[in-house]
């Protein structure tokens, strides 16, 4: 009862009534009044009033959280509020009381997704060669989603791919997420959301459901779609796999929360989907997403497989070391045949127009100079002939390259030892050196009949060689290739005498000119001869054995050379002692000294060694015209030599 | 920019050319089929009228007739309707008269424009002329449209996203 209504009450009744009444009353109301200014007191007292709550506080939140979200939600924009407010006024304040929870929240944050990762990297690799990968691989290979993506699907339990928040009256799209928006599934959201809305109001009409109510679920091979329905606006999730019953816990949740708090802009909504973008947190909320756990018979039945899958790769392993032994001898083979085949085109003389392949190996077709080397010499080691079955279809052809043409002219020619043969750049072969005249006429006959010449030319070949003569230096020797050899010069009578039984030995030397050609003995003779006739032994007066001048060593040496050069030259010679006297005197003593003094000197050679056969002593007058200046050489010895076969 | 989206309703008798109207305007990703077994396919088109963005959500309902009638609860949250007729058949005008009477009356009154299609067979129109001028009198926005050509099919979104702003 109101305090102000008693009183009103009281102060009338004090006029109207008598004092034992008040008494009364005041007997009975009296406590019930003291406790009401009691609590007026403690109403009008903040302070009071603040620690009495503080009490009970605690206690209440404790109570209120238990029965619901509500405090929560209610406290949030006060709460955000709050510590917008802090945040703009000192940012340290927030920066220092988050930095002990900051570190760990990172670090679990992180954690978090590389557990992610790393389960769905083992759902992955422990699915890559089981059977169950090989199927799933096959059906990646069939529907062309990656095969991560299969995987994916297939070890998961339930995914909320995306999640429409749908104005409810107009279809229009209020909010949308998806796990990954840039996805190809991902359509046009605002046709999506309008075409959900038309279904889910096709569905009421025709089956004339409450207007509440609403389509509930579309199922769609594996894919769901859950539609939550609220006063103003529509939760719409798509959901691959299957979801779980409590994940419309969830929707309910961020539908209650959005309707809570963006009440006002759904009521009033006019196409503005903007300030919606609040309701996002709400929405990322119901992405969620469970992977399949292994049951122990799977893991049995994976232990099994794995033991299989274990002997299965060794096979394979088996498997891949064979081919790749095989794979490298085929490389070897084929790297082999193609630098055999390149090998081949460069070889001089064989020209590889084609290489075909034939069953076991392969045939080469081409053109082959009979004087090039023989492909078949050029097959490296690494092609086992034996294994490989190789046809040659080489047609025979003339290679003009200059090295065939000089061997093919080798050949044909019959080109002897001592010519060599050369091309010039025109094209001519070129030959020198030596060769019988038969040879260079037969040359010049055959020579048309060597392919790929211009000309021919012979000028510095010969049929005599004539550093055989081993003439000396004072001969010169010359053939004119029509069978005459000359020699000019001085020589040795022994080498005239070989070279002329050489020169008619040889058969293209048919006459041999040696009309130039002077012995060196010959010149010596007439040297030594002309010293000796001019010698003279001079005798003293009326004596045939005392001699004023006597034969020097030198002049005997001279006569020595005389009779060797007559014995080389095959010349008879006789050396004439010649005795002289003056005339004074008795005429028959003179004639006998004449004859004693030649005796004398003939006697004096034969014991210095001159065959005596060669000497004739024999007197004889004075030859000279007497006068006082020559008178001594009247009483001499003279030599003439006298050559009968001249 | 700001984004304002509008939901349109496309309303007309069966046959009058209400899809090929906006087929070359529109963004769409839903097939043809959906006319016939929900009644409607939802296509999107967006335009900037002054500094704003209107993304206009094009309810295509299939034509009404004897044997189909439109579904009304397609017809809710709309902010506007295109009322499409056939030149070339009287009949059709009556039909969009009796459908504006009934969105009036049912929906209250929303910003609308009346198409009179196929203006490149004008010569075989049939609508009664004097009908037409007396709406026009009445206020109704009315143009002549070609699906055919293109004629006057993005002026009609514009002037609807006009009246709806």
């Amino acid at each position: 009862m109101p305090k102000e209504t008693l009183t009103d009450c009281d102060n009338k009744d004090v006029s109207a009534s008598d004092a034992s009444l008040d008494a009364l009353r005041h007997l009975i109301l009296q406590p019930e009044q003291d406790k009401i200014a009691q609590l007026q007191q403690r109403l009008d007292d903040t302070a009071s009033l603040a620690q009495e709550i503080s009490h009970i506080l605690p206690n209440a939140i404790e109570q209120s959280r238990q029965q619901g979200e509500q405090l929560s939600d209610a406290l949030m924009p006060t709460v955000e509020d709050a510590v917008k407010a802090s945040v703009t006024k000192d940012i340290s304040t927030f920066a220092d009381a988050l930095y002990p929870v900051m570190g760990p929240a990172i670090r679990r944050s992180i954690a978090e997704a590389f557990k992610e990762m790393l389960q769905s990297l083992n759902v992955t690799m422990e699915n890559s060669f089981s059977r169950q990968g090989l199927q799933w691989r096959l059906e990646s290979m069939r529907t062309g989603k990656s095969f991560s993506e299969i995987v994916l699907l297939r070890s998961l339990e339930y995914r909320v791919e995306q999640v429409f928040l749908i104005h409810r009256e107009t279809g229009a799209l209020l909010q949308h997420i998806a796990i990954d928006m840039e996805a190809d599934s991902i359509q046009d959201a605002d046709m999506v959301s309008g075409m959900l809305t038309a279904i889910t109001d096709f569905a009421q009409d025709s089956f004339d459901i409450e207007s509440q109510s609403t389509l509930d679920s579309i199922n769609i091979d594996d894919l769901t779609v859950l539609i939550e329905s609220g006063p103003q606006a529509i939760l719409a999730v798509a959901i691959r796999g299957t979801a779980p019953e409590n994940i419309r816990e969830i929707l309910r949740h961020a539908l209650e929360l959005t309707h809570h708090n963006q009440g006002y802009e759904l009521v009033h909504f006019e196409g503005d989907a903007a300030p919606f973008e609040e309701s996002k947190p709400y929405l990322e909320s119901c992405l969620k997403a469970q992977y399949k756990e292994k049951s122990a018979d799977s893991e049995q039945e994976q232990g099994k497989e794995k033991k299989q899958l274990k002997y299965l790769g060794i096979i394979l392993l088996l498997f891949s070391f064979l081919f790749a032994g095989w794979s490298y001898h085929s490389y070897q083979n084929r790297a082999a045949w193609h630098t055999y085949i390149q090998q081949l085109k460069k070889e001089p003389g064989i020209i590889v127009t084609d290489v075909q392949k034939i069953e076991g190996g392969f045939s080469i077709i081409g053109l082959h100079d009979p004087l090039a080397l023989r492909p078949e010499a050029l097959l490296p080691d690494a092609i086992d002939i034996t294994q490989t079955n190789i046809q040659y279809q080489l047609e025979p052809y003339q290679s003009l390259l200059p090295n065939f043409i000089l061997q093919r002219a080798t050949q044909l020619l019959n080109k002897p030892k001592q010519i060599n043969f050369s091309l010039n750049e025109q094209g001519q072969l070129i030959a020198q050196g030596i060769a019988s005249l038969q040879w260079q006429k037969e040359t010049q006959q055959s020579i048309r009949f060597v392919t790929g010449l211009t000309g021919y030319n012979d000028t510095q070949v010969t049929a005599v060689d004539l550093s055989t003569f081993n003439a000396p230096k004072t001969v010169t020797l010359s053939y004119d290739n029509k069978g005459t050899l000359s020699a000019t010069g001085t020589a040795a009578k022994a080498w005239i005498d070989a070279t002329m039984i050489q020169a008619q030995a040889h058969a293209d030397i048919h006459h041999y000119d040696q009309s130039q050609l002077t012995s060196a003995e010959q010149i010596q003779l007439a040297q030594r001869i002309k010293y000796i006739e001019a010698l003279f032994v001079l005798f003293k007066a009326g004596s045939a054995t005392e001699t004023s001048q006597m034969l020097n060593d030198f002049a005997l040496n001279a006569i020595h050379e005389l009779q060797s050069l007559a014995q080389v030259l095959d010349l008879k010679i006789i050396i004439h002692i010649v005795g002289h006297t003056d005339t004074s005197g008795n005429r028959r003593m003179n004639i006998k000294l004449r004859q004693q003094r030649a005796n004398f000197i003939y006697q004096f050679l034969i014991d210095a060694g001159i065959n005596a056969a060669i000497l004739l002593p024999k007197g004889k007058l004075a030859l000279l015209p007497m006068t006082d200046s020559n008178k001594k050489y009247h009483r001499s010895v003279t030599f003439q030599i006298k050559q009968p076969a001249l | 920019m700001p984004i304002i989206q509008k939901k349109i309703c496309l309303l007309g008798a069966f046959a009058v050319g209400k899809t090929s109207l906006v087929q070359q305007y529109v963004n769409s990703i839903f097939s043809e089929k959906y006319l016939t077994t929900l009644g409607v396919k939802i296509d999107k088109k967006s335009l900037q009228i002054d500094d704003t963005e209107v993304k206009l959500m094009i309810w295509d309902l299939a034509g009404e007739d004897e044997f189909m009638k439109i579904r009304m609860s397609y017809l809710k949250g709309s902010s506007g309707f295109l009322y499409v007729v056939d030149g070339t058949r009287s009949e059709t005008l009556d039909t969009v008269l009796m459908l504006h009477e009934k969105i009036e009356h049912e929906i209250g009154s929303l910003p609308f424009i009346l198409l009179l299609n196929k203006s490149d067979l004008e010569s075989d129109w049939q609508i009664d002329m004097s009908l037409i001028n007396e709406l026009t009198e009445k206020g109704w926005q009315i143009y002549k449209t070609s699906a055919k050509q293109g004629d006057y099919v993005d002026e009609a979104f514009i002037q609807l996203s006009h009246k709806m702003l």
